[in-house]
């Protein structure tokens, strides 16, 4: 993993520094509110619905035991004992005092972590593939050039005050599990006809009000220009990107008005003036970082190991979250294990600081000393044994993050919603928990398969709806809360956007109406088809027809 | 002559330094509990009450202070709005976690 050099450790020092400053300044009555929330804003604190909310980020997605151990501790000293992780594979804590967060800070920077670039018009914390350095598809660890675009864009002081917020992903594998597609630059690592590794560079992706499939700009980039490609594609928006309208700011809008085509000769024009200059990258600097990302001293082992397969026939449960949780590694005899924060009737997302203790101990003894962090909610112990996992399982299921339910109906996307967050217009918490509680019997998820469903409570889409295979968006109809439902998102490889179905349904209606969908779906689905295959063949009418034929 | 206003009013704020929801009560003092607001129908009294907001937010003891719409069920107060609801009660969601700051396990 990524170690900090003295020039990380000394900025995160000194911004936690300031920010306490600051807050010694607001509370003395030295900065009024307008002028201190610009502040705490670029240090992740919010002022959410019921309380201060601090946004720590997780950058790519990858922690260390010790970093775990300290989100744990920080949510039991500083919170009400549990942190709730996010779509960008950040932590958020929903109550925190703001007399408390200049200590926060602190402790974070004693493991590396700190809220910078969590809120704000700058470019946020980099995300990527959760099976990164283990994934049996990668053609490389993403992670060693997500750490590479940190160090770039950290405190960056030409895109510290950009037209609007500004998300990278990025994938070192085909099959795409970073939503590289949905993001303002999507980055998928591609080999070139020669062989050579570099990047596919795709633009003006996102969701929100306007959902919008990024676009291909650059089939393929040499890895020593990322950064000057980068540097191009955010001085042409920070340029060109309107500052006259909030929701007209994103690069996808500008993407979309300049027309992709010119949108590329405006990138590429720039990129001819900054190209070979100090922002290319030397291959000895991208082997430094790859050094930090080197794998593990993995085991020479078999790829068959008798015990573990004993172990699936013998026991049907291990068995089952065997087949949903445990994904291949690249390493024979190691396998990748997904934690369900998705137990049934829990909120998505939410772990006790016991459950993150608990993660925190079986990644150091069994995992090679990594957790990840999902874009999906869940966390991920990437590097462990075949002949390990029973264990594993065992342990994880004793603390309620056993459940066999990854990628599976009650697997779903939810964002805070009106139960924690001022923007919201419907809650999205307790419909999911309705929805997992419903779908109740996992013999009946195992069989529905993979199933995608994913739940904002407003149009802002942090529930990523528009990408579910089934989207639920919560709308305030004259202050009662509604859910419209979207089919036939994705957000992978074969990115959609969700259609519409129908009008909406109330608060109490919507579990019935997604169990209607469900249930059509698996009347109608041919072999091997999975929601949306069956979805593109019969199209929305059937599932309309059931739906509001009863109503 | 007052004017009088439909809607009867209250006026919450999140504590500057805890973050905690409170409302305006009669005495002037902020309280974490809905039911201990000074509540008004009339809109002269309401910028009043409001004006005393915009001193507590100097005094550095609140922020971000904003009137919101109240029901009287059988005396008891009531927010109108699921959001306000949600606001006074906690998180519909973690019944272990709910309540506010008179509830909260840590010690300010």
């Amino acid at each position: 993993m990524y170690r900090y050099d003295e020039f990380d450790a000394a900025f995160v020092r000194q911004r936690v520094k300031q920010f306490r400053g600051q807050v010694e300044r607001r509370l003395a009555g030295e900065l009024s509110e307008d002028e201190f929330k610009p502040l705490r804003l670029m240090n992740g604190l919010y002022l959410q619905l019921h309380a201060y909310m601090l946004r720590v980020a997780v950058p790519y997605g990858t922690l260390s035991s010790r970093q775990m151990l300290k989100l744990a501790s920080i949510a039991r000293d500083y919170d009400r004992g549990y942190g709730h992780f996010t779509t960008r594979q950040n932590i958020q804590y929903n109550w925190p005092q703001l007399q408390d967060v200049p200590d926060i800070l602190d402790e974070l920077a004693e493991v590396e972590m700190h809220a910078i670039q969590t809120s704000g018009n700058c470019i946020r914390n980099v995300t990527a593939d959760h099976f990164a350095g283990a994934a049996a598809d990668e053609i490389e660890d993403p992670r060693i050039y997500a750490e590479i675009i940190r160090q770039w864009s950290s405190l960056h002081p030409e895109f510290s005050f950009l037209p609007r917020k500004f998300k990278i992903a990025i994938t070192g594998a085909p099959n795409d599990r970073a939503a590289v597609r949905f993001h303002d630059i999507g980055l998928q690592v591609r080999r070139n006809e020669a062989g050579e590794v570099g990047f596919e560079v795709i633009v003006g992706g996102g969701l929100g009000r306007t959902p919008v499939i990024g676009t291909t700009i650059r089939k393929f980039l040499p890895k020593q220009h990322l950064l000057s490609y980068l540097e191009a594609i955010l001085r042409v928006y920070n340029q060109l990107g309107r500052r006259d309208n909030l929701y007209k700011a994103r690069i996808k809008i500008l993407v979309q008005q300049t027309g992709a085509e010119t949108f590329k000769d405006l990138v590429e024009d720039e990129w001819q003036q900054i190209k070979d200059g100090a922002l290319d990258l030397p291959a000895e600097e991208i082997e430094r970082i790859e050094a930090y990302f080197a794998p593990p001293a993995f085991e020479t082992l078999e790829a068959n190991q008798p015990a573990f397969e004993a172990r699936r026939f013998e026991d049907r449960d291990f068995a089952r979250w065997v087949r949903s949780n445990v994904t291949a590694h690249k390493a024979p005899g190691y396998a990748c294990v997904t934690i369900s924060l998705k137990p049934e009737g829990e909120a998505p997302g939410d772990a006790s600081a016991e459950q993150m203790e608990v993660v925190a101990d079986l990644a150091e003894r069994l995992s090679c000393d990594e957790i990840r962090v999902t874009h999906e909610q869940n966390l991920v112990l990437p590097h462990v044994k075949l002949t390990d996992l029973a264990e594993v399982w065992e342990t994880l299921a004793a603390n309620g993050l056993g459940t066999p339910n990854v990628g599976l109906v009650s697997d779903m996307i939810a964002c805070p919603g009106l139960d924690y967050c001022n923007l919201a217009n419907a809650r999205s918490i307790p419909v999911a928990q309705r929805i997992s509680q419903r779908f109740s019997d996992l013999k009946k998820q195992h069989e529905i398969g993979d199933l995608k469903i994913k739940i904002s409570g407003c149009i802002n889409a942090c529930g990523h709806h528009h990408v579910g295979h089934i989207g639920i968006l919560g709308v305030d109809k004259k202050g009662e809360e509604f859910y419209q439902i979207t089919l036939g998102g994705s957000a992978d490889e074969n990115a959609a956007v969700g259609k519409i179905l129908g009008p909406a349904f109330s608060y109490d209606d919507v579990v019935d109406a997604i169990e209607s969908i469900v249930d059509t779906y698996l009347e109608l689905r041919g072999d091997g088809e999975r929601f949306n295959d069956t979805y593109a063949r019969v199209g929305a009418a059937p599932f309309k027809e059931k739906l509001y034929a009863a109503a | 002559m007052s004017k009088k206003n439909d809607k009867l009013k209250i006026v919450t704020a999140n504590r500057l330094r805890e973050g905690d929801v409170v409302y305006l009560t009669d005495t002037g003092t902020w309280s974490g509990h809905l039911n201990q607001s000074r509540a008004t129908r009339d809109a002269e009294e309401l910028e009043a009450m409001l004006a005393e907001a915009d001193e507590a937010v100097a005094a550095r003891e609140i922020v971000a202070p904003y009137e919101m719409e109240v029901v009287e069920v059988d005396g008891i107060l009531q927010p109108l709005s699921t959001r306000e609801i949600i606001r006074a009660a906690g998180p519909t969601v973690r019944a272990d976690y709910r309540g506010n700051e008179n509830q909260r396990s840590r010690a300010a």
